[in-house]
């Protein structure tokens, strides 16, 4: 059934055209975000002041993700997880399916979001005066606590920044998104979905009022960042 | 006590940069202290300084202080700066800024302390109440009780430095280095803390190594003199015997450094006009 703003009640219409995406964009771009700042931060901190070949090479693997086109992206994750995927076999055999699922949308959203942090959490790490980690280690701190202790508490504001911008990426994810986990309502069609979605069909009152639940989340959004980081402003 | 002998060379690298190797066999007993290192910047005294602490590793030598043996070159040996019980007191004093007074200083025993700086709780990370006395022992006698709440931004160049130094000597090191100790300070304050910083280390019983290119610091500190010059080093003998036959101790420097090789193991200086 079509949900039209003529045969639905105005709470049912705001429930299903726009609750649902709205809490599938923010749980798959939060779950995307916190997994890959984890990944992200440990590959910035191994990189961060590093020199070589090596080190370059895993640099722009990391980097990737950012320069492909989103579409290119999810279409590596179908030749990995797809079921007929490398992993595919495997991931069946474990009763995970990742391909027309929440989580495959969750996987993609990682993979699109992981450079932004990395990019940003390596700037953050690499600025953090290395005076301050030399002191740390004569006054006996092992390289983890330096990182736990100086490094990361000092690049917080950079990395700060690099979660606000990878959650915004997030939550407009499409193209990977659309690929690994498809456009299925009430599933894993998140509000960018919807709202392509909604202006094919011709139902501007959807469309209209998905791209408004959008911008205002959005810019909600950048407020509470712009407002976290003066607070760490007037701390420092 | 401290016998060192380091060797390590920096090429430079693809027309960027420019070569410097250091080659450097000095050593010092215990009544020899503190030991200042001087010479113009580029002579590789910092990076004397940072071998000693672990920060950087030589190519060939050895370390050894007292007993124990830092760096051995030819045995494989190089104990990471954790592990040397070496106070190093940075030009620029290198205060975490995230964490308070008291959080700086007892640093060396304050576990995960300072990634509550990441959550937004500075300074609340716990110290063992006996460390926690301890460092407040050392901060009174540093005259910096009233400061232990102060974080580093709100302290002015002289308390950096004693709070630098106090951080430097809670973790009860073996051997003090102080690089330029007073290089970020304005030249009025300097005098005062010169003699603040000479009785402070009177008071230890471990040997320190000063670097500076400020003959002051020499007349003020040093018992031992190595002059530095294009990564080698030399040992001016019984620098205070002969620090008297001149009217300063810039004009003994400089008689020392134009003398050049004539200064021999023998330990005086023959002065000639």
């Amino acid at each position: 059934m079509q949900h039209t703003a003529e045969n639905l009640l105005p709470a049912e219409w705001l429930g299903q055209s726009v609750w649902l995406p709205l809490e599938l964009s923010l749980r798959i771009a939060g779950l995307a975000t916190l997994i890959s700042f984890v990944g992200a931060v440990l590959a910035a901190w191994l990189l961060a002041r590093r020199r070589g070949p090596l080190p370059a090479m895993l640099d722009s693997l990391c980097t990737l993700p950012l320069v492909l086109p989103p579409t290119v992206l999810g279409y590596y994750l179908i030749l990995m997880v797809g079921r007929r995927g490398v992993l595919g076999p495997w991931l069946a055999e474990m009763g995970i399916q990742l391909i027309f699922s929440w989580q495959g949308a969750v996987l993609a959203a990682t993979v699109v979001v992981f450079p932004l942090l990395y990019k940003s959490a390596r700037a953050a790490l690499e600025q953090v005066d290395a005076h301050l980690e030399d002191a740390a280690r004569t006054l006996g701190a092992s390289e983890w606590r330096v990182f736990l202790t100086v490094s990361l508490p000092l690049a917080g504001r950079g990395i700060l920044a690099g979660l606000m911008l990878a959650f915004a990426r997030g939550m407009g994810e499409f193209g990977a998104t659309l690929m690994v986990a498809g456009n299925i309502p009430g599933k894993t069609q998140t509000l960018a979905l919807a709202i392509y979605d909604a202006f094919q069909a011709g139902e501007d009152i959807r469309a209209a009022g998905l791209v408004l639940v959008t911008s205002l989340v959005c810019i909600g959004l950048l407020m509470t960042a712009e407002l976290l980081l003066k607070r760490g402003d007037s701390r420092a | 006590m401290l016998e060192v002998r380091l060797q390590k060379c920096f090429r430079a690298r693809r027309g960027r940069g420019r070569s410097f190797s250091l080659d450097v066999a000095w050593h010092v007993t215990a009544g020899q202290s503190p030991v200042v290192l001087f010479g113009s910047s580029g002579s590789g005294k910092s990076l004397t300084l940072n071998c000693l602490a672990g920060l950087s590793r030589p190519d060939a030598g050895f370390i050894r202080l007292g007993a124990d043996c830092l760096y051995d070159g030819a045995r494989g040996l190089c104990l990471p700066a954790r592990k040397r019980r070496v106070g190093y007191m940075f030009q620029d004093y290198a205060l975490f800024p995230h964490l308070d007074v008291l959080h700086n200083v007892a640093y060396a025993c304050t576990g995960l302390a300072g990634l509550t700086g990441f959550v937004g709780l500075r300074g609340c990370g716990r110290i063992p109440p006996r460390q926690r006395v301890r460092a407040q022992d050392l901060l009174a006698r540093l005259g910096l009780a009233e400061l232990e709440r102060a974080f580093p931004a709100q302290l002015s160049g002289g308390q950096r430095q004693r709070v630098a130094l106090a951080r430097a000597l809670f973790a009860e090191p073996h051997l003090l280095l102080l690089d330029e100790p007073f290089a970020a300070l304005d030249t009025m304050l300097r005098e005062q803390l010169r003699q603040e910083l000479l009785t402070t280390l009177r008071g230890l019983s471990i040997p320190a190594v000063i670097i500076t290119h400020d003959p002051a610091d020499v007349e003020a500190f040093a018992r031992t003199v190595i002059l530095y010059e294009q990564g080698r080093a030399r040992l001016v003998p019984d620098f205070p015997t002969l620090r008297q036959s001149f009217a300063s101790a810039a004009c003994c420097l400089r008689h020392v450094q134009t003398a050049g090789e004539d200064i021999g193991e023998s330990g005086l200086v023959i002065a000639r006009d």
